[in-house]
């Protein structure tokens, strides 16, 4: 399986089964991965930004656009964010999922744990610990497995799960994280400015920024620098500032507009502009979808990532022309390969067919035979 | 198992992988189903046993599915790749059923919008709807006019007619 495909069944086998549902709960109904950028319809169901928005701007025109869930009419703009299940997600997906796995995994294997100091331990061990960490505070009791949290050996594993497990969450009093992404270099950005620095020095800097840009703009910064000092780490993660150009892009009446007026305007966005009046429709709808939904993120990505998602986005149009058909021999290959599955299946079939005579007279080896036919 | 290529490949073949896995680690009896080639997350092949109580125990029937590049904004097309004899299935096999329809798109102006497709219904939902659609034709949506008139007039012989369909994808 692909390590970067995750689903709730991940914990079907492993005695923490349960943490299925919370996994279940914590993912968007529309793209089935972790949510991202989670926002609240006013019927209060929560999707991605880009998943909820890609689905408004598929809706036909002569329709409005509803809820996937209920079909309660949405409106885009009154969509919120879900800012406390961004913060949970953002804590489970930055390591906290990985990490209770592998201890949810080896507690399934029934493997009892000794020794902390052994280096080749200490991968397995410090992601236990970030998970003993979550334990504690979600009262989740897997039952086969202990791990001792008091020793100092623990603690000094945690820190060093950070180099050893990318990218993991620094859970704070608040539940704020700190996403570790951006600071390998072990420098923060300024809240205020953006110049990255190391923590200590942001304490010191942020006052004198802060006076610096109330002298040069009016817009008073919300910051509370009451509580630089006591919690700089909290003060980053909730102060991620949206960059003042991160602003949302209007919806277009595409029929309103001509052609070569289209073209100029994603002339203006500077996004490719070849194409048709559909291509450039499409285009455009989409990169309204993708550049809004990152307005959502609390810490939005760089133009030059939006505009390779919109590669993607368009290369994945390309890739597979409409009504393509895979090849007989694909077809048979796959029957080959998938005979077992076919068997058992037929064999189910079998049994649970009533006793019948015909049935009776059948001989083992002809299931063979008929998994092909069947795969035809 | 999957090859890396395909990951980049959007938010359809991501969503069809995650559904591919879930289906394996934790699927519904009965039902079985992923691509057909992993290099191609757009056209899947499935198995679908035929539900109990029904002319169609016993009967294991094999189908594709064919999904739109903007899944799942929009509903795959499902189409049997064996003989089937049924009020909802056109003679060429496509699959004629609401959960397959987006709710602007109604052919037959029959069907309640709830029941329609939308983008949090999968695979799995699919499948299983099929099945029940083995169980409980309707009658109201006839996509096999024929295959409605003997269900409506004559259950015996409709009854007749798809299990020897049944043994015949059984090469019995």
């Amino acid at each position: 399986m692909d390590a970067d495909i995750t689903d709730p069944s991940d914990w079907l086998s492993t005695p923490l089964s349960s943490l299925s549902t919370l996994d279940a709960l914590l993912r968007c109904r529309i793209c089935r991965d972790l949510y991202t950028a989670p926002m609240v319809t006013e019927c209060a169901h929560s999707f991605c930004s880009l998943c909820i928005r890609k689905c408004i701007a598929a809706t036909p025109a002569s329709e409005h656009p509803c809820c996937p869930i209920c079909r309660a009419a949405v409106t885009e703009v009154k969509l919120r964010r879900n800012q406390v299940v961004e913060e949970v997600v953002g804590w489970f997906r930055a390591g906290a999922r990985e990490g209770l796995l592998s201890v949810a995994r080896e507690g399934g294997k029934g493997r009892k744990r000794a020794r902390v100091d052994d280096q080749d331990e200490k991968r397995s061990e410090a992601a236990s610990s970030a998970a003993a960490e979550v334990r504690r505070s979600t009262r989740a009791r897997p039952t086969a497995y202990v791990v001792s949290t008091s020793s100092s050996t623990s603690l000094l594993t945690i820190t060093s799960s950070y180099q050893e497990i990318p990218p993991s969450p620094e859970p704070t009093t608040d539940g704020a994280y700190v996403n570790l992404d951006d600071d390998d270099d072990g420098l923060v950005p300024c809240p205020v400015c953006d110049k990255r620095m190391t923590v200590k020095q942001v304490t010191r800097h942020i006052d004198s920024c802060l006076s610096l840009k109330a002298n040069t703009s009016s817009s008073s910064s919300t910051t509370p620098s009451s509580s630089t000092s006591t919690k700089p780490k909290t003060l980053l993660a909730s102060s991620s500032t949206t960059p003042p150009h991160q602003k949302r892009l209007p919806k277009i009446q595409y029929s309103m507009l001509s052609e070569p007026k289209l073209r100029q305007k994603l002339q203006d966005l500077k996004i490719p502009s070849h194409g048709n009046k559909q291509a450039l429709q499409a285009r455009h709808s989409e990169w309204v979808s993708i550049w809004n939904a990152n307005v959502d993120r609390s810490v939005p990505r760089a133009k030059t990532q939006l505009l390779r998602e919109l590669a993607a986005w368009e290369e994945s149009l390309d890739r597979f022309p409409a009504g393509s058909r895979v090849s007989a021999e694909g077809l048979e290959e796959w029957g080959v390969k998938h005979k077992g599955d076919f068997r058992e299946l037929i064999a189910q079939a079998r049994r649970n067919l009533p006793k019948r005579a015909e049935a009776k007279a059948e001989v083992e080896g002809e299931a063979e035979l008929e998994s092909d036919k069947a795969a035809e | 198992m999957y090859k890396k290529p395909s990951a980049k490949g959007g938010t359809a073949i991501r969503r069809l992988m995650t559904e591919y896995k879930q289906l394996i680690n934790d699927g519904p009896d009965g039902i079985s189903a992923g691509p057909i080639d992993e290099d191609n997350f757009f056209e899947w092949e499935c198995l679908i046993q035929g539900p109990e109580d029904t002319p169609f125990e016993g009967g294991v029937f094999p189908a594709t599915l064919t999904f739109p590049k903007d899944y799942p904004l929009s509903p795959p097309t499902m189409k049997f790749t064996c003989e089937m004899f049924h009020p909802n299935v056109y003679k060429d096999g496509t699959v004629c059923i609401s959960i397959l329809h987006p709710p602007g798109d109604d052919p037959n102006m029959y069907e309640s919008a709830s029941e329609r497709w939308s983008p949090i219904q999968s695979v799995e939902k699919i499948l299983i709807s099929v099945m029940s659609m083995l169980a409980e034709p309707n009658d109201e949506s006839g996509a096999n006019i024929d295959a409605c008139k003997v269900w409506r007039n004559d259950r015996a012989e409709y009854g007749r007619i798809v299990k020897a369909n049944v043994r015949k994808t059984l090469g019995l």
